[in-house]
């Protein structure tokens, strides 16, 4: 299945990254099933509080999915703007649907290990994150944009720039911003 | 948390990602100042700032500076014999290194009770005796204070009889290792060689030389200041031998301290032990630019060879290559993991970096790297001058002129190649073969050929007589080769006295030779002259030709052109089209057909008449095809003017071919430095800036520029529209500090040549008005603007694209400034002459409409707004693309219409793809972005207020 599909969704990528828009679409309908699909295996079976990498999910996507010698940087850029967006998505879902039927017992953690943040702990309720994360975008939708796409793709301030087409000072800034009131929101009580 | 509003957040982060910009000691002074009275937004800030630490931030941040990193600062701290033991007055600590002359230590100041830290070097050999000379030594150095220069603050020598240096303690990195820790780019790195050239310049000034500078030298602490050590210490080891050698009495060498030496830093001459001078430091410095910018030491022959004393590196000059070719390997199509590993350190790709690295910064760290001293930059402070203007995007100096362009030009106009001696002796009477030539197409009657033939060497005598008698006039100090001594210019003013005093009863032969040496002074930028000398041609043959014989075209076609570069074009119109009727009344096509229809087409192009000027352009290559083979100079200026004309009309691809075919042409026909090839360039170059492809775009312009410099000089009215097109190209870019002050240069230029009403003026006036109003400074952009519409008024009327231009642009500054009720007026005027002249689909119809749709916002005339919106998102994705900056200011404005009707879903869609497009395109903090920004703002506020969910 894996290499029926390859090349398709190269081509995609590369479509998308030339500004085609309904490529985009088409390119959610191929990853989304398959990034859902890896997430649910991971995520099975696991009753107690579970923690989860997002980064290496999407990472395994993308080998299984992109045909890698063919894939510009922007296109892998794209790639992984897009599947950020979709594993937060994913996560969510699945810690709802653990919510009620555990009644609250069963939170889905985030392991922030490839991004690290002072006055954080290691992993994150990804319903907090995710609440933490509307919120800040309303009040600097840049900055949630950037955290998300550090946190959930795993991308450095440079690839951040670069899929946010933003200047890397200007990533950095919002970075720090981000940063600093996410530490605020879900660190512990000063 | 929930004490702090979502609003004061929004504020807290725009004050926070302010504050980041200031330096960390400024920056608790600057919050408290822009927050003012308003608690709760300074506690919101201060939180912030107290969860985010520049500690932590470069522990963190990328994974992959980790990898550049280069192991622990300082070595272990090791036991010495020396610990605690008192130089001077300071005490050792412990050793923080060792270095070719010695052991360098940390110490402490032991008398007094000022708490000072220093850093002791200890120098490896003996030292016999202090001198004098030493003391006074020792004393300018003491002297030597500059930011950038860790302070020298003792010497002298230990009980044992060792030299010791007392210097300032830099706690810090090599600058080079700094650099690629931070990833810093090309232009911080270069800030920071400015700044080390700073200090070697300050200690130049005071007849210091350094002869030992290299990257662990130079060290960057905490506050990223760059700081130079060891200063002076190279003189002072020479003193020592010095000393040594008067005690001796064996003969004196000069810096034999070489040995010390890294050599790779080191200058040639110091590899031979010749005589050092200020330009020692130049090469070294060239060194460091090199390894600062490519990450790689330079290599050159010498590189590979011992060097020391070898009278054979003497003769052969090394073959050192730029520094752009040390970043990637063009022989393997794939960049290696070191060269993206380097270019990832300075945040760009290798082929970027590359690109940025060819033809400035190569010419600067090769002038730099020259063998002979002679050679490199007279000063450091040409070398600072050329990186600055590097930075500034100005025509740096290392470049030089290929050849003398004035004679160059005058030879080249008449079709001739010509060697360097007597260039003008050969030029001029190769020049009377091809007025045969012409004169043999025109006069098909027989007395009239041999008139003509007997006339043109008439010419050739004349011109030649003329050239060496100007030369032997002029040539003060004959040295054993004729030279250049004799500019164009000169001849030229001798020639044409010559003509005024002698030629009095040769009307046809007076005529000719005015008319030639008129054109040549348009072609040297001096009009005013050429309009007398051309108008005297033109009533000369009036008054003693037949009414059909060819030469009038001529005259008609060389005043013409004069008066329009004058800016006359109402004076000039009605001779070219004369000349053009006259020309077309020969029956085969000639040289004055291709430059009627050049120069009028030029003429109706300059009014904005561009579909008329193709037209007039398309038999121009008709004629030139026909008149060429193969296709030279008529063709390619033919190519040229029809490519400007397609881009007004926004025919970008075909303007972009026939620009391509000139410029090879032009580069086959004329080499790569002439300002023909300039002009194609710049054409060229605007034209790929509105495909959008800025970095080419950028590098023709700069090319073209820097050309004209090198080959008319700086104040050569072609260079100067060359500065001033540059300039526009800066606003064009969204660079409107940096176009600022060359716009106003250029306007300045102009008024001073031109006059104040003269049309260029006023496309000054309106590109600095852009670059200040871009700027925020609104007010003062209204004076330029509105001068610039009065004299469009004066000299096109109001029904004209260009009048349309600056009209719009005054009503869209008014909008801006928030005067609706003129705004509106003043842009109603705008798209009316607008649609009158360019058709109700154009773009710059749907530019005037964006604004206008803004306008009505404004007015809460959301219905209306949104129609005129959508017809502008509309024309422009049709016109530009649906991806262009224009299309997605228009779809932002429209997204503020639905707004303001309710329709939030749809807006935030529109935004969500708008903002990001004209932010990548204009910057996050210019005009339109911050606007689009403001635009989000009041989606989240009018969803707040609706009580709607807000963003997902």
């Amino acid at each position: 299945m894996a290499g029926g599909r390859a090349p398709a969704i190269t081509d995609l990528l590369q479509a998308w990254a030339d500004d085609d828009a309904e490529a985009g679409e088409r390119l959610f309908e191929a990853v989304y099933p398959e990034l859902r699909m890896l997430a649910r295996q991971r995520l099975a079976g696991e009753n107690a509080a579970i923690s989860i990498q997002a980064t290496e999910l999407i990472h395994e996507v993308y080998c299984k999915l992109v045909d890698q010698r063919r894939c510009s940087w922007q296109c892998r850029g794209q790639f992984f703007a897009v599947a950020a967006m979709m594993i937060r998505r994913i996560l969510i879902d699945h810690a709802k649907q653990r919510c009620r039927r555990k009644r609250g017992s069963g939170v889905v953690h985030l392991s922030l290990d490839e991004v690290q943040i002072p006055w954080l702990p290691k992993t994150l309720d990804v319903l907090a994150l995710d609440g933490a994360l509307v919120e800040l975008a309303g009040i600097e939708m840049r900055a949630a944009q950037i955290a998300e796409l550090r946190f959930f793709a795993g991308l450095s301030l440079q690839e951040t720039a670069r899929v946010t087409g933003l200047s890397q000072s200007t990533v950095q800034r919002k970075w720090r911003f981000g940063k600093a009131w996410l530490a605020r929101k879900l660190g512990p009580a000063p | 948390m929930t004490t702090i509003s979502l609003e004061t957040w929004r504020r807290a982060a725009v004050v926070f990602e302010r504050a980041l910009d200031q330096s960390s000691d400024g920056r608790q002074a600057f919050v408290r100042r822009i927050c003012g009275d308003d608690d709760e937004l300074l506690s919101a800030v201060v939180s912030l700032f107290a969860l985010s630490s520049d500690t932590a931030e470069s522990n963190e941040d990328d994974v992959e500076a980790v990898a550049v990193r280069r192991g622990p600062r300082l070595p272990p701290v090791r036991s010495s014999p020396w610990c605690g033991r008192l130089v001077g007055r300071y005490r050792i600590l412990h050793p923080i290194g060792t270095g070719g002359m010695g052991e360098v230590f940390l110490a402490e100041r032991a008398t007094g009770d000022v708490e000072q830290r220093a850093a002791i070097k200890l120098i490896r050999e003996n030292h016999p005796a202090s001198s004098s000379r030493f003391r006074r030594e020792r004393q300018i150095l003491a002297r030597l204070t500059h930011p950038n220069i860790a302070r020298f603050l003792d010497a002298g020598v230990t009980e044992g009889g060792r030299l010791y240096v007392v210097l300032e303690y830099v706690d810090g990195i090599p600058f080079t290792d700094y650099c690629d820790q931070r990833r810093l780019g090309i232009d911080q790195r270069l800030a920071m060689f400015v700044k080390i050239c700073g200090a070697v310049q300050h200690a130049h000034q005071n007849l210091i030389v350094h002869c030992d500078l290299k990257p662990g030298n130079v060290l960057v602490g905490n506050d990223g200041e760059p700081k130079l050590l060891d200063f002076g210490i190279s003189k002072l080891l020479d003193l020592r031998h010095a000393s040594q050698s008067a005690a001796t009495d064996r003969p004196f060498r000069p810096n034999t301290n070489t040995r010390y030496l890294t050599p790779v830093y080191a200058s040639p001459e110091q590899r031979q032990g010749r005589q050092l001078t200020m330009a020692t430091d130049t090469y070294s410095l060239g060194v460091l630019l090199h390894e600062l910018l490519t990450g790689r030491l330079p290599v050159t022959d010498r590189s590979t060879r011992g060097g020391h004393g070898s009278t054979r590196a003497v003769d052969q000059p090394s073959t050192s290559r730029g520094p752009s070719s040390d970043v990637l390997d063009r022989r393997h199509g794939e960049a290696t993991a070191d060269e993206l590993a380097r270019a990832s350190a300075r945040s760009t790709s290798p082929r970027s970096l590359r690109r940025r690295l060819l033809g400035d910064l190569d010419a600067i760290v090769l002038r730099c790297l020259r063998d002979e001293p002679s050679d490199r930059y007279n000063s450091v402070d040409r070398l600072v001058e050329d990186v600055r203007r590097h930075l500034n995007a100005l025509p740096i100096r290392a470049r030089p002129a290929q050849l003398d362009y004035r004679i160059g030009k005058f030879v080249n106009r008449h079709g001739l190649a010509v060697g360097a001696s007597l260039a003008a002796v050969l030029a001029l009477s190769a020049l009377g073969v091809s007025m045969i030539e012409r004169s043999v197409e025109v006069a098909r009657e027989r007395d009239r050929a041999i008139e003509a033939q007997r006339e043109s060497e008439q010419v050739t005598r004349f011109l030649t007589d003329t050239f060496r008698l100007a030369s032997a006039y002029n040539q003060q100090d004959p040295g054993p080769a004729p030279t250049h001594s004799v500019t164009v210019r000169e001849a030229l003013e001798y020639s044409s006295d010559r003509v005024q005093r002698e030629l009095v009863d040769q009307p046809a032969l007076r005529a000719r030779l005015l008319s030639t040496i008129g054109r040549a002074y348009v072609d040297l930028g001096e009009i005013d002259r050429a309009v007398g000398l051309l108008r005297e041609a033109k009533s000369i043959r009036r008054k003693s030709l037949p009414i059909d014989h060819p030469d009038h075209a001529d005259s008609l076609n060389g005043l013409g052109w004069a008066l329009l570069q004058q800016g006359r074009a109402g004076r000039a119109e009605p001779m070219l089209r004369a000349a053009l009727v006259a020309s077309r009344a020969l029956d085969r096509p000639s040289r004055h057909l291709l430059d009627s229809l050049l120069y009028l087409g030029d003429l109706v192009n300059r009014r904005g008449d561009s579909a008329a000027a193709i037209k007039l352009f398309e038999e121009a290559l008709i004629v030139a095809r026909e008149l060429e083979h193969p296709p030279s100079q008529g063709v390619a200026e033919a190519l040229t003017s029809l490519g400007v004309a397609l881009r007004s009309q926004g025919q970008l691809d075909q303007a972009e071919l026939r620009l391509r075919e000139s410029l090879m042409i032009l580069q086959r026909v004329r080499g790569e430095q002439h300002p023909e090839v300039a002009s194609a360039m710049h054409a060229l170059g605007w034209v790929i800036a509105r495909k959008g492809d800025s970095d080419q775009a950028s590098q023709l312009l700069r090319q073209a520029l820097s050309i004209t410099e090198n080959v008319l000089g700086s104040d050569h009215p072609e260079t100067l529209a060359h500065l001033a097109s540059w300039g526009d190209y800066l606003t064009f870019r969204g660079d409107y500090e940096a176009a600022e002050p060359i716009l106003r240069q250029t306007l300045h230029e102009d008024r001073k040549r031109k006059g104040h009403h003269h049309p260029d003026v006023a496309q000054s006036l309106n590109a600095l008005a852009l670059a200040i109003w871009q700027q925020g400074k609104l007010e003062a952009a209204e004076p330029h603007l509105r001068e610039a519409l009065a004299i469009a008024h004066r000299h096109w009327g109001r029904e004209n694209k260009r009048t349309a231009v600056f009209t719009h642009n005054l009503g869209a500054l008014l909008h801006e400034l928030e005067r609706s009720e003129e705004a509106a007026s003043t842009l109603e005027d705008a798209l009316e002459i607008r649609i009158r002249l360019l058709g109700d689909t154009h773009t710059e119809v749907a530019i005037t409409l964006t604004v206008l749709a803004d306008l009505r916002v404004g007015f809460d005339d959301y219905e209306r707004a949104l129609e005129l919106a959508t017809k502008a998102e509309t024309i422009l994705a049709a016109t530009l693309s649906a991806q262009h900056w224009r299309t997605a200011i228009a779809q932002s404005v429209r997204a503020e219409c639905l707004i303001g009707l309710g329709y939030y879903e749809e807006a935030e869609r529109l935004l969500m793809n708008a903002v990001p497009r004209i932010e990548a395109a204009r910057g996050t903090d210019s005009r339109p972005a911050r606007a689009a920004q403001r635009r989000v703002e009041r989606l989240v506020e009018a969803r707040a207020a609706s009580g709607a969910p807000s963003l997902s």
